[in-house]
């Protein structure tokens, strides 16, 4: 088959998936949104110094049993709210994002109690969209939009909960859509992958300094393994670079890749259709192609092993290293909602992590549960 | 990326040396009944999101709505919002607002009007918006709303010979990473 003629193919499957779509009720819904936007957004502001201040009521006052609706087997909901996005852990704590404030929630990551929650004062621009948090070298790292710009980085100490630096980009990244890029932190170094600047930078992690722009056409996904970086290309192409010299070198070309994740003996690659690949770091060679029907979100490898999302059957799967298959699927989210560019997983505290968007919960999997 | 303006529809001059009259805008609720459902369309394949679609297409129709006098006079009504539609889809920023509204929806159980679409199809569309936006927003409105090369130059507010370029490139590029043969026939 030719690409117009899978084209005209698809376009003709979103005709036949929209016949329920009712102008008519959507007519009533836009009078209905027009009337009430004033008083929607007094209301919202409303809510969520509600919701801030019972939070910190629940988890500063109340400290009661554990603050979550257990399910059998290996998982478990903890409750957060009211939009949760991301989510990072570090030793002994969980830390959820929330996408409609600028809220931090910290969760006890052995108990799954509410510990504290605090507003990022340092995102209160373009209403304090957090957007993505990490955790890399001791410290919690927090993207949110800086203006329209583009995006910054917060690094927070995990002990204090205090701001200690703000990274500023000069440009956009983690976009839901277009070019989202990439983010990693490691060997003293932060690296940003702005896709739609055709560049690599690289920041001081100390002192925040912009210390190096490599010039790269669209880069979509970065990760550093020591004196490694590894970068993909939206042309398919992945590169490893000597972070000492800048010398960059073609190492295999595949798919378009959106993360890159180094442990468990290999470098493991997401292509954009939720493939899962293993890459030899010595050879550059793919070694493997995970075998399955899942279409992985998000990839996330640790000392729990090798993990994806699936974001479209609500599952976690865990990957063995030893023969790259499937060796454990486990249900985690009964209506996921299916997004382009999805960062809910995370790996700590001998656990994995992942965002219920839909339910407003953290998802606590025990892996050997 | 803001809107451009499209060009007015105006009545022909009166040859008294006037300048000629502004269209009176149409009934906004015919415009939204024959338009809706496509632009609702456009909005699922550029975004991916069956919850979110209708809330992109409603927040482009609400633009229109709020602004109706003016919108409505312009020849191309259908243009402009489908532009706005696709610019919304587009823009990771914007969309994050538009997707914090389909939470809303999903938390009040309702469900989206869109099925899901069939695995090849889902793979394609999910190709397109990998693309730089530009060409995707070319690719959707030209084989989804089945626009000529001059009415996707109207939308996207470029020269046919742009749009012409976008489709070349999206092509070659959905053509390699959907291992598919190439179609390189001008439009």
């Amino acid at each position: 088959m030719n690409v117009d003629a899978r084209a005209r193919a698809s376009a003709q499957a979103i005709d036949r998936s929209a016949t329920r779509v009712n102008p008519f009720a959507g007519l009533d819904d836009l009078l209905r949104r027009r009337r009430r936007q004033p008083l929607q957004r007094a209301a919202a502001v409303a809510v969520a110094l509600l919701v801030m201040v019972v939070a910190v009521w629940a988890g500063g006052v109340r400290l009661g049993p554990t603050p979550v609706q257990p399910t059998p087997g290996p998982v478990t909901r903890i409750a957060v709210g009211p939009m949760p996005v991301s989510v990072a852990v570090t030793p002994g704590t969980a830390w959820v994002l929330d996408g409609s404030t600028p809220i931090i929630t910290r969760i006890d990551a052995r108990t799954g109690r509410l510990q504290s929650t605090f507003s990022a004062s340092f995102a209160q621009q373009l209403d304090g969209y957090l957007v993505f948090a990490m955790a890399a070298e001791g410290r919690l790292w927090v993207v949110h939009w800086q203006d329209l710009r583009g995006a910054a980085m917060s690094v927070i100490d995990p002990s204090t909960g205090q701001k200690l630096m703000t990274f500023v980009f000069g440009g956009h990244v983690l976009q839901a859509l277009n070019k989202p890029g990439d983010i990693t932190v490691g060997s003293g170094a932060v690296w940003v992958a702005l896709q739609a600047d055709d560049q690599v930078k690289r920041f001081d992690a100390a002192t925040g300094k912009l210390l190096d722009q490599i010039p790269l056409p669209e880069p979509t996904a970065l990760a550093v393994d020591g004196k490694t970086l590894w970068v993909a290309t939206a042309d398919g192409r992945l590169r490893s670079i000597d972070t000492g010299t800048g010398a960059a070198t073609v190492r295999a070309t595949t798919e378009m890749v959106t993360r890159i994740r180094v442990g468990q003996g290999g470098v493991w690659l997401m292509t954009y259709d939720g493939k899962v690949l293993r890459l030899d770091p010595r050879t550059g060679q793919i070694v493997a192609r995970v075998p399955g029907t899942f279409q992985a979100a998000d990839l996330a490898v640790g000392t729990e092993g090798v993990w994806a999302y699936d974001q479209h059957q609500g599952t976690v799967l865990r990957i063995d290293p030893s023969t790259n298959q499937v060796d454990r699927i486990i249900p985690v989210i009964s209506q996921p909602l299916v997004e382009l560019d999805s960062r809910v997983l995370a790996l700590g505290d001998g656990a994995v992590w992942v965002v219920d968007k839909g339910s407003e919960a953290l998802v606590r999997v025990n892996p050997n549960g | 990326m803001p809107a451009a303006r499209p060009a007015r529809h105006t009545a022909p001059a009166a040859g008294n040396g006037e300048p000629p009259a502004v269209r009176l805008p149409g009934s906004f609720e015919d415009f939204y009944l024959q338009e809706y459902p496509r632009v609702v369309k456009l909005a699922y394949a550029l975004s991916g999101s069956r919850s979110g679609a209708e809330d992109i297409a409603q927040e482009a129709f609400l633009r229109a709505y709020r602004d109706w006098q003016r919108v409505g006079s312009y020849e191309h009504q259908a243009a402009w919002v489908r532009r706005v539609a696709a610019n919304l889809a587009t823009s990771g920023l914007r969309r994050r607002l538009l997707e914090a509204r389909a939470l809303a929806r999903l938390a009040a159980r309702r469900q989206p009007a869109l099925d899901p679409l069939p695995a090849e199809n889902a793979d394609f569309w999910r190709a397109v918006r990998a693309l730089p936006h530009r060409q995707a927003q070319a690719v959707a409105l030209y084989y989804l709303g089945d626009l000529s090369i001059q009415q996707t130059a109207q939308v996207l507010d470029c020269a046919e010979g742009t749009v012409r370029a976008h489709l070349v490139k999206a092509r070659r590029t959905l053509a390699r990473r959907l291992h598919l043969d190439t179609w390189e026939e001008e439009p």
